[in-house]
């Protein structure tokens, strides 16, 4: 197996919007579940995307279960605050005084960070959970969003590190950036597409995740990829029949065009791929294919479970 | 009143992009205020995370807080005549906070106290509301100053519609409370907790506090607080002047999304929360929609129909070809029939289809634009989605 990544205890996914991480998070979920784990599904989203993919109703912000040995849940901040608080203060009705009291949630919601690291402790805390002398999960899988937000949340235990004295909040802090930062524990995964933007931001993420977050790295699933079909001198042909001056779009010109469409794209995906080796040379990449099926459901999330089993033998361990 | 997306753009100061992350909300945005700028607008885009490209062709590269213009001779160069003017701003946040905090200050002292702040350091790109708030505070200045006919605001990939419609409000509740003050007192701050503060009193109360959060952080939470005093008011007033011109008539929100399940599922989620807060939604971009070939040329590319003109083996690899994408297209299709049936009926939906190049210059934006605004480009309409009765 790849770095072990099905062995470590929490595996996050991460990349800009719209790359799949969600899928590909599914998607391992269903591995990590095959090879006789009992998994944790996070992810921390307007709207819940992993137990509908994989067939489910939507979780909510409370673990739920979806089938045996597979859990989920949506992230959310109020609900996370609670449960801390709680942890924290032991009697509901001290919460209740406390965090009921519209006055202190007001100060609180001005501190967004605080949201974040509650986000990410709710994380943590399941990650170390012990159940009669257990883990109470064996994996926990985390889709977080690399935008500006998804890199401070992963950050924000270095920053409360650097800016809050002595404490119990600081104690929270070291352990949770002790979790995150251990390679035998934790390991992040990063998801791309073959396409400008996604790849160059990639690789920005990448420098930054290595130089500054100290997160243990592992795979690079690039998403999307198209195999090549039509070669050089049948796409030059195709090219031509296109360029001819017609008044109405003819039969040739309309086949021909989806065929120089999908030979860009096979173009793109290997020289991205190539690029992606060179750029991160440290994390094995990992393509998924491009998936012609109308919806995304279980069966194509099972497909790409396939493919990433595959893979993941294929590599050294 | 229905209105075609060229009269929403021409008459509008502000529109707001708002959208899930990699739809490519960036590009729609500048699209927009480039279209503005050719039929004789002054428009301003401000942008949070442009593609590097894009950035270096707009000459965004290496800016900070400051709008730049797009020359004529760079649009001459892509062989483009303006009639009006295009300025593009690559918004920092931490500098607009920063500025917002110098603006309300009572003082230089003041506002030093806070830069110095170990709080502020670390959260002032997050302070109450981050990217979101910052980027609000930021059109607010634009506009005030007046100095443009057209806003183009593209918003930072957010997790939650909310957060961003929800910026404003942190700060106006926040403030808003009389007794916020009471916590922000040299007691506190001097770390003897006073729960009077909370309504809660008692000692034994300030003990748990202390529990959850450390009495230190919330001494240094109270000191950063008492630091601000007396700029509770510009920001509370700030703060409702930034919601007033979000539901003005001035202004209107585009949606960008792209037509896959998820997105478009986002897309409606968003449009809910939109017009639960009362922003006026003038249009709907759907992004990246792939086309339906046979459905453009109106025959069929099946084996029969290519085997005249393409050998056996060609032939089954261009209509396999085809028949994914057509898949595709009608999945598209699909979602875009459920997002036009859950949006109000003069809300616009408009297409853009999938380009085979990333966009990257001018010209590649004057390429969306045609899409947008005229439906024209290399890619016909009738390969697109009809959208039934309605402006589109």
């Amino acid at each position: 197996m790849a770095n072990g990544l099905l062995d470590k205890r929490l595996v996050v996914v991460t990349g800009k919007g719209g790359v799949g991480k969600s899928t590909v998070s599914a998607a391992l979920a269903l591995c990590a579940r095959a090879a006789g784990k009992r998994v944790l599904c996070c992810e921390v989203a307007a709207r819940e995307r992993i137990a509908p993919l994989l067939g489910h109703e939507p979780s909510g912000p409370v673990i739920a279960q979806l089938e045996d040995d597979l859990y989920s849940i949506n992230i959310e901040a109020q609900e996370a605050m609670r449960e801390y608080a709680l942890m924290k203060l032991k009697f509901e009705t001290i919460y209740n005084a406390v965090f009921e009291n519209r006055l202190v949630r007001a100060f609180l919601r001005l501190i967004p960070s605080l949201a974040e690291t509650v986000l990410l402790g709710k994380v943590w805390f399941e990650v170390e959970a012990i159940d009669a002398g257990s883990p109470r999960w064996d994996l926990v899988i985390l889709d977080a969003p690399a935008t500006g937000h998804g890199m401070s949340f992963l950050g924000v235990p270095q920053a409360l590190l650097d800016t809050v004295p002595p404490g119990a909040l600081r104690d929270d802090a070291q352990k949770m950036y002790e979790t995150l930062t251990d390679p035998k524990k934790t390991s992040l995964q990063l998801v791309t597409l073959p396409e400008d933007m996604p790849v160059n931001e990639t690789i920005e993420l990448h420098t930054q995740l290595r130089e500054v977050l100290n997160i243990p790295l592992g795979t690079l699933f690039l998403n999307g990829v198209v195999p090549r079909r039509f070669e050089p001198e049948e796409v030059e042909r195709l090219e031509e029949l296109r360029r001819k001056p017609s008044s109405v779009l003819t039969v040739e010109q309309g086949a021909a065009t989806a065929g120089i469409y999908h030979a860009n794209r096979a173009a793109l995906s290997e020289q991205y791929a190539r690029k992606l080796a060179v750029e991160i040379p440290d994390m094995p990449l990992v393509k998924l294919p491009r998936m012609y099926e109308p919806g995304w459901g279980r069966e194509q999330v099972e497909t790409l479970s396939a493919v990433i089993n595959a893979a993941l033998a294929q590599e050294p361990a | 009143m229905s209105q075609t997306l060229r009269e929403l753009v021409r008459d509008r100061r502000v529109i707001v992009c708002v959208g899930s992350g990699g739809v490519g909300k960036t590009t729609i945005a500048a699209s927009i205020a480039l279209h503005a700028a050719m039929e004789g607008r002054r428009a301003l885009v401000v942008t949070i995370d442009p593609a590097r490209r894009l950035a270096n062709s707009m000459g965004l590269a290496n800016l900070g807080n400051v709008e730049s213009r797009i020359g004529p001779e760079r649009f001459a160069r892509e062989g483009l005549e303006p009639k009006g003017e295009l300025y593009a701003l690559m918004l920092d946040v931490k500098r607009t906070c920063d500025e917002m905090i110098s603006r309300h200050a009572t003082s230089k002292e003041q506002a030093d106290k806070i830069f110095k702040n170990r709080f502020y350091q670390t959260t002032s790109t997050v302070l109450a509301g981050s990217h979101e708030y910052m980027a609000m505070e930021k059109l607010y200045e634009l506009h005030d100053g007046g100095q443009f006919d057209l806003l183009v605001l593209d918003t930072p990939p957010t997790t939650s519609a909310l957060d961003f419609l929800d910026a404003p409000n942190r700060l106006t509740d926040a403030f808003g409370n009389d007794a916020l003050k009471w916590i922000a007192t040299p007691a506190v701050a001097a770390g003897k907790v006073s729960m009077k503060a909370f309504g809660l009193g008692g000692g034994y109360l300030a003990r748990q506090i202390s529990k959850f959060t450390g009495v230190e952080t919330l001494s240094g939470v109270a000191e950063f607080l008492l630091s601000m005093r007396g700029m509770y008011d510009g920001f509370k007033e700030r703060a409702a002047h930034v919601k007033a011109l979000l539901s003005s008539s001035e202004t209107s929100f585009v949606l960008i999304t792209s037509p896959n399940q998820m997105t478009i599922d986002e897309a409606r989620f968003f449009y809910r929360v939109l017009r639960q807060n009362e922003a006026p939604v003038g249009a709907v971009v759907v992004n990246r929609v792939r086309p339906n070939w046979p459905a453009a040329v109106g025959k069929p590319l099946d084996l029969p129909h290519l085997s005249a003109s393409f050998e056996a083996n060609l032939a089954e690899r261009l209509v396999l070809t085809v028949e994914e994408q057509v898949s595709l297209a009608r999945a598209d299709g699909d979602q875009i029939a459920l997002l036009r049936d859950s949006v109000e009926e003069q809300t616009l939906v408009c297409l853009v289809p999938v380009l085979s190049v990333d966009i990257h210059d001018l010209r590649g934006l004057q390429r969306v634009a045609r899409y947008l605004f005229d439906q024209t480009g290399d890619i016909p309409r009738s390969a697109l989605p009809s959208l039934g009765t309605g402006p589109s």
